[in-house]
């Protein structure tokens, strides 16, 4: 029993660790104040589930999903051109609440508050997906493609250009630098992955409503980039880790689970607060924003 | 023939006529300096030769032999001018803060880290140039910074954040990104304002070093002596308007400039 909790919670882990490494790099290294990313993990979502239960093979949904996230992160960046900072980050909400009121309204596509039921596994290759200990391997071997290739963007040239453009835009341009080519690609990147995340999210619980990407549903996430450390890969996926464990260990103290989810949220302000108070930089993090 | 010529310019923030029908140009091989009292344009002059902000009307004219004979750069952004060879120091520090030293330094040599695909995958496109040709010119770069930091005592510092370095360090790291950025035009502000009596010394030895190669140089600079003894030709500006220009011995006599200063 406590096995198959444990294999639940780590699938969860490793669905996060993917939409955090995403937002990771918007906002830890392109410094894209975007608090619109759940826009994105349900667009990943929705996109999926719809192809998957009109009869597409899941490896086209899933890169569907993370390709429409993606061109809506063009669209979005395009809007955004001249926006920046705070006022971004108003904006992106906006476009979070807009993709969320989609997925409420368009009742003939998304079945609006009722959601999408009865997503199928993945299978690939003829291999089905269907137990969860086959598809906490998949999400392992996809986490970890994700944190290898975003390691290498942040590690090569471009993604010291990332970095050079949210420390100082200003300067890059005067340097030479197309700091809008630039911070455009980074938030399509971002938003392809969270897409992704949002379709393993999809086909592992098979059901998907618009309630799983409301807008508060950036905190739990951007409260995980902060404590990990801006810019810091090995700190994203350790306050994953934590930042998921931490409020599941309450259930096992006693706690009934109607008063758990309002916990969680407590449990975040709470680290978040700790952690701007004593390691302003998180975990593993250097970066420092003026 | 001029390397920059400006044009009438006028800007204005609210009610401060801030450059007031300027005009002057830039001669090649030549430190021409910008002068005049706290407030008068000139940082706002050269935000308007950047592209950082847009005239209320005037012009600016780029001539540069390698890509155009003379081109109309008045409204392009900052991006563009600086790619037509015009490099910039700001007065105040603009690092990378939170890049090493060395990083700062590497981005400065081309935009081909623009380039996603070659830069993250080494694909280069159309297999114009392999990824160990991208590498090797990387290792090159490497090596040019390496020289340059050793040249200015920085090499123990090319591993740490710029955010670690002192004002004077810093200053250096910027002017040796404007020299790496390729440019036909230097534009530094203030860029001794500050420092210590040593780097400002060093710092005026490598400004007279760079004419020597055949640099142009366009200065901004507070300090008086400092200016004349550096400078072939200094246009002293006043509340907007340039008031006076020539050599810095014509500069040192002329009573409208005193007055100016005095002021
Ligand atoms: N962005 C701005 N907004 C408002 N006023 C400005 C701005 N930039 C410069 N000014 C004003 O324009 C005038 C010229 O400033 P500046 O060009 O910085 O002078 P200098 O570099 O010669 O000291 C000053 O009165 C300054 O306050
Ligand atoms: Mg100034």
């Amino acid at each position: 029993m406590l096995s198959a909790y444990f294999i639940h919670l780590l699938i969860l882990i490793g669905i996060y660790i993917i939409l955090a490494l995403a937002l990771q790099l918007a906002l830890g290294y392109s410094g894209i104040l975007n608090l619109g990313h759940i826009a994105f993990y349900g667009l990943g979502a929705y996109t999926s589930a719809l192809l998957a239960l009109s009869g597409w093979p899941f490896l086209l949904c899933f890169l569907a999903g993370g390709a429409v996230a993606m061109g809506s992160a063009f669209l979005l960046s395009l809007i955004t051109s001249k926006i920046k900072g705070d006022y971004l980050a108003l904006v992106t909400m906006g476009f979070c609440f807009v993709i969320y009121s989609l997925m409420l309204n368009l009742d003939e596509l998304t079945r609006g508050p009722l959601g999408l039921p009865g997503i199928p596994r993945p299978t690939i290759f003829g291999f089905s997906f269907s137990d969860n200990f086959s598809y906490l391997i998949l999400v392992t071997i996809i986490a970890g493609l994700v944190y290898l290739i975003i390691k290498r963007i942040t590690d090569s040239p471009f993604g010291k250009l990332l970095e050079a453009v949210r420390d100082n835009e200003l300067a890059a341009k005067i340097l030479g630098k197309d700091t809008f080519k630039v911070k455009t690609f980074s938030l399509a990147l971002s938003a392809f992955f969270a897409g992704l995340a949002g379709s393993l999210y999809a086909h592992y619980i098979t059901f998907i409503d618009p309630s799983s990407f409301s807008l508060m549903q950036i905190i739990p996430i951007a409260s995980i980039v902060i404590v990990g450390g801006l810019a810091s890969l090995p700190g994203t996926v350790l306050a994953t880790v934590v930042l998921t464990l931490i409020p599941e260990a309450l259930r096992f103290v006693g706690f009934p689970s109607s008063i758990l989810g309002p916990m969680r949220q407590i449990i975040y302000a709470l680290v978040l607060l700790l952690i701007l108070i004593y390691r302003p930089k998180g975990f593993f993090g250097k970066v420092e924003l003026e | 023939m001029e390397v920059l010529k400006i044009e009438n310019l006028k800007k204005h923030f609210g009610g401060v006529q801030a450059v007031d029908n300027c005009s002057f140009s830039v001669e090649p091989g030549k430190i021409t300096a910008l002068i005049g009292p706290n407030g008068s344009g000139k940082t706002t002059v050269f935000n308007l030769i950047s592209g950082i902000i847009r005239p209320d009307s005037g012009k600016i004219f780029l001539y540069n032999p390698f890509l155009f004979k003379d081109k109309n750069i008045t409204h392009l952004p900052p991006d563009i001018i600086s790619n037509f060879g015009v490099s910039r120091v700001f007065q105040q520090s603009h690092l990378f803060a939170n890049l090493t030293v060395e990083e700062n330094l590497l981005l400065a040599f081309n935009n081909n880290d623009q380039n996603f695909w070659s830069s993250v995958f080494g694909l280069e496109s159309w297999g114009q140039k392999s990824a160990s040709a991208e590498t090797s010119t990387r290792q090159s770069q490497k090596k040019i910074v390496a020289e340059y930091l050793a040249l200015f005592r920085l090499a123990h510092m090319a591993e740490k954040p710029a955010r670690d370095l002192s004002f004077g360090q810093s200053r250096l790291v910027e002017i040796l990104r404007s020299l790496i950025n390729p440019h036909h035009l230097l534009i530094l502000d203030e860029p001794i304002a500050g420092v210590t009596p040593e780097l400002r010394d060093m710092i005026k030895k490598l400004l007279l070093e760079l004419k020597e190669k055949g640099e142009t140089i366009l200065l901004i600079e507070h300090d008086m002596n400092f200016t004349l003894n550096v400078s072939d030709r200094v246009i002293v500006m006043d509340a907007g308007q340039v008031i006076a220009e020539g050599t810095p011995d014509e500069i040192r006599h002329n009573p409208k400039v005193l007055e100016a200063y005095l002021d």
